[in-house]
């Protein structure tokens, strides 16, 4: 069994390394956009989707605007505690993680809340129906520019479906492990948050409670890096598939040259993944009704 | 002896005790016959007028008699052909945890004499001296440094002690004395908080001087490249080898023999079991592993590879310029 030290070596090496792939990938399916005229068409001709319902509310804006910074500070605060870039920051930036995740765990909640127990509950919207799954291939060979368009069966795509519903068991198993990392006695119960998550359990089948710690601290390591994977193809993805949506989600609605809903919604969005019935045409007619 | 030359005796001897009391209250500068003259010109030449004994007696707890010279920033004298200041800043030994410790202490070897006559052209029997006083109060832990690989009379099987032993972490350099890493004038009292958190900070600057390779291989994650980074919780050096009783990790008293890992990890760490402890290697070892690793040796080979191309392209490049 590979040792933790080479475990945590390999992860470092393995991701950092996928990190730079992932990267150029997106940059040449970037330029791939721009050979078959997608991004042409929609950077210059401004043709995006067009959304069912009415705009956006502001409360939601504001849970994901604050829910990005927190999940930015907690990815640079995270990677300073592993690899300090500057002096005299750990105990600073320790302190933005705690703010950070406690504001990420605070808008989990009411995300999950607001999908649902509200009265606007969009759980439906997640659900990854029969359909979807049968037309996941037609949306990967969109993606790979196969296909000149996807089939649009909901508010969100089957992939983006996986990747939202994903987010939701890794912020809980990140919140876990991180939480298993503080070791400072919590008063009145004279334990920490380590003893009482997995000190007992894991510490127990490990030999100590450090070393459940030790597990903990690479498991929240390595989820770090699928947030990091996944949020930077969903930033990729939002500004080249929806770039009107992106700009609305940051308050910039503003600055979208085509405020209406008239402007068309370009040939790369199937309705419905069928074809439009054939309508007879509208012929005036000349007989008096 | 008549009443008269009785009265004149008395009379004289008050005299005499009355004088030789009051150069014990007063400033020896009223009393001093001749002015030492070492101070050096600004050309480097030293200009020594007279040697004598000191003609008054220094107060046994001051230092108003040393400080008499040596609070000039001017007093300078040549060791081994260089210029060397021979100031005392007493602002830093105010402050310092000796702040009422006479100088001689400390410099105990002091003849008493002005010049220091037994201070030897380099200096450096007298900076020895000094380094090596602290034992006189510090026994306890002068005891430990005896025992420690730092020690000049060596560990039982070294001959030459006074070196690091060939194959040890520091062969062939001089081994500290208690001076070398504590310093001389401004060592702080442990009690202060901000003076012990600033020599927390300086383990590398301080057993870098002799282990360097050690030094530079203290970049593992939690450990090294924190405490690099300045973060106060990360150990310094002695936090896991010891202060004054350092021993190679292959002595059974070593606080870094395997044995021992332990209770050394324990300090900080509440649970530290086996395979906890098993990260002890990384502390100091984290390029080692890096460079075992396939994945990273790949790497490696690659950007040295591409990094070439880049050179010939770039050398390429400067030619067809040129």
């Amino acid at each position: 069994m590979i040792g933790l030290v080479q475990l945590n070596v390999w992860i470092d090496i393995v991701f950092t390394v996928l990190y730079v792939v992932i990267v150029v990938a997106l940059s040449g399916h970037f330029l791939g956009n721009i050979l078959t005229g997608r991004a042409k068409r929609r950077f210059v001709g401004w043709e995006w989707p067009q959304h069912e319902g009415g705009p956006i509310p502001v409360a939601p804006k504001i849970m994901h605007f604050q829910h990005v910074a927190a999940m930015i500070a907690l990815g640079v605060s995270g990677m300073y505690i592993r690899f300090p870039f500057f002096n005299g920051g750990r105990t600073a930036m320790r302190w933005v993680h705690y703010v950070a995740m406690t504001i990420v765990v605070v808008n989990l909640v009411m995300r999950l809340w607001y999908a649902f127990g509200s009265t606007r509950r969009d759980y439906r919207e997640f659900a990854i129906t029969k359909r979807d799954i049968t037309t996941a291939p037609k949306v990967i060979l969109y993606y790979i520019f196969v296909k000149p368009s996807k089939p649009h069966l909901g508010k969100y795509n089957v992939m983006q479906k996986m990747t939202y519903i994903l987010f939701v068991p890794l912020l809980i198993v990140q919140a876990f492990t991180g939480l298993a990392l503080i070791v400072a006695k919590m008063p009145y119960v004279n334990a920490s948050p380590r003893d009482l998550l997995v000190g007992w359990w894991l510490g127990a089948m490990l030999g100590s409670t450090d070393m459940a710690g030790w597990w903990a601290r690479t498991a929240h390591y390595l989820i770090n890096w699928l947030f990091i994977v996944l949020t930077t193809i969903h930033v990729y993805l939002s500004v080249t598939e929806d770039f009107p949506a992106f700009m609305d989600f940051f308050g910039l609605s503003f600055l979208n040259p085509a405020h209406d809903d008239d402007h068309g919604h370009g040939e790369d969005h199937d309705e419905h993944g069928a074809p439009e019935p054939e309508v007879a045409p509208v012929i005036a007619s000349t007989e008096p009704l | 002896m008549t009443l008269r030359s009785a009265c004149y005796a008395t009379m004289l001897t008050a005299a005499l005790v009355l004088s030789a009391a009051s150069y014990a209250v007063a400033a020896p500068t009223t009393s001093i016959t001749a002015t030492p003259s070492l101070v050096t010109t600004t050309t480097g030449s030293t200009k020594l007028k007279v040697t004598y004994d000191l003609s008054w007696t220094l107060p046994s707890a001051g230092k108003s008699g040393c400080t008499v010279c040596h609070d000039d920033r001017d007093l300078q004298r040549i060791q081994a052909g260089k210029i060397v200041s021979l100031y005392v800043n007493t602002d830093v030994l105010k402050s310092s945890a000796h702040k009422d410790v006479p100088c001689t202490g400390c410099h105990t070897d002091f003849a008493f004499k002005v010049p220091h006559a037994n201070v030897s052209t380099t200096g450096e029997e007298w900076r020895q001296t000094a380094k090596l006083s602290c034992k006189n109060c510090h026994a306890a832990a002068f005891a430990d440094y005896s025992a420690s690989s730092h020690s000049p009379t060596g560990l039982p099987g070294q001959t030459k002690g006074a070196l690091g032993a060939p194959g040890s972490s520091a062969p062939g350099i001089a081994k500290p004395l208690c001076g070398d890493c504590h310093g001389g004038h401004s060592i702080a009292a442990s009690n202060n908080v901000e003076a012990m958190a600033q020599l927390h900070s300086t383990g590398l600057e301080m057993c870098g001087k002799c282990h360097a390779r050690d030094t530079d291989n203290y970049a593992d994650y939690y450990h090294g490249a924190a405490y690099r980074r300045g973060a106060p919780d990360a150990p310094a050096c002695w936090d896991c080898h010891g202060a004054h009783k350092e021993l190679p990790s292959t002595d059974r008293q070593s606080m870094v023999y395997k044995d021992k890992l332990y209770d050394t990890c324990h300090k900080c760490h509440t649970d530290p079991g086996d395979g906890y402890i098993g990260y002890a290697e990384f502390v100091h070892g984290k390029s080692d592993v890096l460079k075992a690793n396939p994945a990273y040796t790949v790497l490696t080979s690659v950007k040295t590879t591409v990094m070439g191309w880049v050179e010939k392209f770039r050398s390429v490049f400067r030619k067809s310029s040129s």
